[in-house]
């Protein structure tokens, strides 16, 4: 039997996987992947994408 | 949606904080993580939080469950927090080149206001979430 620590953060995961597809997952993963990441990795972490352009219907 | 903003946001709030502070737990005979490693992976959970939290912004707005006002506001806060992010992702870079303590301190100093301001767009969204208009 788990523990309800361990079964939330569990159904939280399993909804964030459903909500957000493979974006969560990618981010769960790089999360637990061990190893040091290259300027090419870190690179990648910058957001382009600006707030507005979420709310294009506003 | 209310699940999403009661669970999952707070929950990449706290991995955040503790993948900062180094208490993530580690597989029993893996080597320690170095700083930028830690920093990293604080930074991709940062990067998903900002697209989970305006995604789910988003939604709401188009339910009809916030105004445009409260969409503007969610818009400035997390302008704010995207400026932090790039700046912290930028520090990152330098230090990862560099390797001096001068840029990891500059890079601490960063990710400490944008804890900060994730923290005050969680608590912005929060009672929106929850409740709506």
């Amino acid at each position: 039997m788990p523990e309800p620590t361990t079964l939330s953060l569990a159904v939280a995961i399993a909804i964030a996987v459903l909500q957000h597809g493979p974006s969560a997952v990618i981010a769960i993963a790089e999360l637990f992947k061990s190893g040091e990441p290259t300027v090419e990795d870190i690179s990648k972490l910058f957001i382009t994408k600006k707030p507005e352009e979420y709310f294009k219907n506003a | 949606m209310r699940v999403l903003k009661r669970t999952l946001l707070p929950l990449l709030l706290l991995i955040f904080v503790l993948s900062s502070l180094s208490c993530v737990k580690r597989i029993p005979g893996e080597s320690e993580p170095s700083f930028i490693e830690i920093a990293y992976k604080s930074l991709s959970i940062s990067k998903e939080t900002y697209d989970m939290a305006l995604t789910a912004g988003n939604l709401l707005f188009s339910q009809g469950k916030i105004t445009p006002e409260q969409v503007g506001e969610t818009i400035r806060y997390a302008s704010a927090y995207m400026e932090l992010h790039n700046a912290a992702v930028s520090a990152l870079l330098k230090l990862k080149n560099s390797g001096l303590d001068e840029d990891k301190n500059i890079y601490i100093s960063i990710a400490n206001d944008l804890a900060v301001s994730l923290l005050n767009l969680t608590k912005y969204l929060e009672p929106i979430g929850k409740g709506g208009i």
